[in-house]
């Protein structure tokens, strides 16, 4: 049974962001460290965790057949696929140190580019010769908050996407997945093959040791065109029209004195001021 | 020329941090405080391979090489001084001791144990009568049957309490000349204790301690390189040593530079953030400035180690005394930056000064390095 995880570089949390004064709807990446969606990380540990437990057990998988890659290696792998330029190896390297056997890379600009329909589009494609019993993804993107990919690819591959996932029980039929929802929980049982975007509380990503980094070095990361997967890219659905950086602060007010008369103007300078009560 | 870091490098480095940010933050003033030493820690950083970065894969090492090893001690050293001095101890002068001097057996013994973090290593040279100049060392080791004797007492070891294997130098009688010799023993060993335990100004997580040698006797096999050449292992593998303490200096005045940057744009005084005062913006600059420069130095000196260098004892004694003297300097700038509330113990600063003081001290104080510079030039 192979597992399936949807990977995507973006930059460091501690990056500073921004925007490209040339590139409409980009940002300045020349000093910008790349790293892998922090939520994908959980997503990577949960499979390596199952593969480690010895796999799930036989049941539903996609259906490969034509117009995937013939991908399906032993069979109980978990396997990285990403739509990415160049430099998103990097972030793949570091997903395979966590313990995927191997990635998938499409890095045709048509495709990385592509708004999210499309590249769940692309990434169902070739994802379906792999033939997994289950697809796991990050929540969503820390950066644009994007959190549609893992259910586009779901509706291409016709099968069932469940959000949010907080933890995780398989048998070889089904996913049963734990939501964390305003004022409780939800489960969510789902028929395998599925799709399950993982949330933060899911595990706990473990540290990548050095062994297992220079174990990494020895994982393919497998380049994929469009044309190889027999998909096209198509008319742009979507696109991020602008970004702009948030205004700076204006500077505030400053009320002194005792506190009841501190709160009485606070009061006349939210109504009669700044009109917010 | 190619200043990118090899893919591994990057992501041990990267791992260091996360380690060092994770696990070691939290707890960091606390242990400073308390002078409290977490072997659980230490041995956590072993586990991930970061306590044999240099030792070959055949020996249970992840070989990532020196490159890697120093940025990752950077990194720690940011978080926890004194957990930095640990990992340098282990690699570089326990570790590389034991692969450049040791017999089959030893190495196959000791470096699995210490390259995975199942045990912690110490290098045991100084004595009360012997600092700079190790030479005029008293602790003895006597022919005794097909062993050896040992008797005497070291002191300032790092790592000392908390040892599993201990590299210890002694005097020996060579053919009626002295010299000395090296041995690695197992904690446990009769005849062999921990001394006093040093109560410290920095590095306040880590163990320094006296040990203390009577009567301990030891097999033939516990005899470290050739007999006689005590002097020159020591000095050899301090020449890798010091890339260590140069990681750790450049790592804690990379971390005050930081805390710098975030105070100054922070603290109003004047109706503005000190950030826009020219004044501050010029010390931060210097700082900015000098730690790059270490750190430019620091990785090419790994290199040359990394690429096998044979000696590179003028290099290193040149980045250790930059590095520690660069980093005295923006620990007291950062101070400066930060006013009064740098001086107090709730603003990481004042720890940072504190730590930054040893690395001009030990494995060879500023004014030995200097000395071996010059002989360097000199020829
Ligand atoms: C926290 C800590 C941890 C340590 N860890 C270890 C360890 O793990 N293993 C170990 O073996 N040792 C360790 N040491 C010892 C350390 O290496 C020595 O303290 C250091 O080498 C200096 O020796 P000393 O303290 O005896 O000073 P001294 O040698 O007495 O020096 C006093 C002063 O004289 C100067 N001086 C000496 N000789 C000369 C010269 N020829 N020319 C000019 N100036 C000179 C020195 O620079 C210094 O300023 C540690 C020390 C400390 C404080």
């Amino acid at each position: 049974m192979n597992i399936a995880v949807l990977l995507r570089q973006v930059p460091d949390t501690e990056a500073k962001v921004v925007p490209d004064p040339d590139l409409r709807g980009r940002i300045m990446e020349s000093e910008i460290k790349f790293i892998l969606n922090p939520y994908d990380e959980y997503a990577v540990e949960e499979a390596v965790r199952i593969i480690e437990r010895g796999g799930l057990a036989p049941g539903g998988q996609v259906p490969g057949g034509a117009g995937g890659l013939p991908l399906s290696g032993g069979g109980g792998e978990a396997v990285g696929f990403c739509i990415g330029p160049d430099r998103a190896e990097t972030a793949l390297r570091s997903a395979l140190a966590l313990g995927l056997a191997r990635a998938v890379l499409v890095s045709d600009p048509a495709a990385v580019e592509a708004d999210v329909v499309t590249q769940g589009r692309i990434l169902a494609a070739a994802i379906k010769g792999f033939a997994p019993s289950l697809i796991l993804a990050g929540r969503e993107l820390i950066d644009t908050q994007e959190d549609a990919l893992a259910a586009v690819v779901a509706h291409f591959l016709d099968i069932p996407h469940v959000l949010g996932a907080g933890k995780i029980t398989l048998d070889g039929e089904k996913a049963v997945v734990l939501r964390e929802v305003e004022g409780g929980s939800l489960e969510i049982a789902a028929s395998l093959p599925a799709a399950v975007s993982c949330s933060k509380g899911l595990n706990e990503p473990r540290y990548p040791s050095l062994m297992a980094i220079k174990r990494s070095k020895a994982k393919e990361i497998r380049k994929v065109s469009l044309a190889e997967l027999g998909v096209q890219s198509g008319p742009q659905k979507s696109r991020i029209a602008e970004l702009k950086a948030p205004p700076p602060r204006a500077a505030g007010v400053r009320v002194e004195g005792e506190p009841a008369v501190v709160a009485a103007k606070g009061i006349e300078w939210m109504a009669d001021v700044a009109k917010v009560i | 020329m190619d200043f990118q870091f090899s893919d591994e490098a990057r992501m041990a480095i990267d791992g260091a941090k996360r380690f060092a940010v994770e696990k070691l933050g939290p707890g960091a003033a606390e242990r400073d405080e308390k002078a409290e030493v977490e072997v659980k820690l230490l041995k956590e950083l072993g586990e991930l391979g970061y306590l044999g970065m240099t030792v070959p894969e055949e020996h249970g090492g992840s070989a990532l090489g020196a490159v890697a090893y120093a940025g990752s001690v950077v990194e720690v050293a940011k978080v926890d001084a004194g957990v930095a001095v640990a990992m340098s101890v282990q690699n570089s002068l326990v570790n590389d001791a034991i692969e450049h001097f040791g017999t089959e057996a030893q190495k196959g013994e000791f470096l699995p144990k210490l390259a995975s973090g199942g045990w912690i290593g110490c290098f045991s040279l100084t004595e009360a009568n012997a600092g700079s100049d190790p030479a005029s060392m008293r602790t003895t080791a006597v022919k005794d049957g097909d062993g050896y004797l040992l008797n005497g007492t070291k002191n300032f070891t790092t790592n000392g309490a908390i040892a599993d294997a201990v590299i210890v130098f002694t005097r020996c009688d060579l053919g009626g000349k002295p010299a000395n010799s090296a041995f690695l023993l197992k904690k446990g060993t009769p005849g062999f204790s921990i001394g006093k335990h040093e109560n410290k100004m920095g590095i306040r997580s880590s163990s320094t301690t006296e040990m203390v040698f009577t009567n301990c006797r030891l097999p033939k096999e516990a005899l470290l390189g050739e007999e006689g050449k005590g002097l020159k292992i020591a000095l050899t593998t301090l020449d890798g040593g010091r890339i260590g303490i140069a990681a750790q200096a450049i790592g804690i005045a990379e971390a005050a530079l930081d805390e710098s940057v975030r105070y100054s744009k922070e603290r109003v005084q004047f109706g503005k953030p000190i950030a826009e005062l020219e004044g501050i913006q010029f010390m931060l600059a210097d700082m900015a400035t000098e730690v790059e420069v270490a750190k430019t130095m620091l990785f090419r000196v790994a290199w040359m180690k990394e690429s096998g260098a044979k000696r590179y004892t003028k290099e290193a004694a040149m980045l250790k005394l930059f590095a520690s003297e660069m980093s005295h300097r923006v620990c007291h700038k950062a101070i400066q930056v930060h006013g009064g509330y740098g001086f107090m113990k709730e603003y990481k600063v004042e720890r940072l000064y504190r730590d930054q003081r040893i690395t001009e001290i030990y494995e060879g104080t500023s004014e030995i390095q200097r000395f071996v510079i010059a002989r360097g030039i000199l020829g």
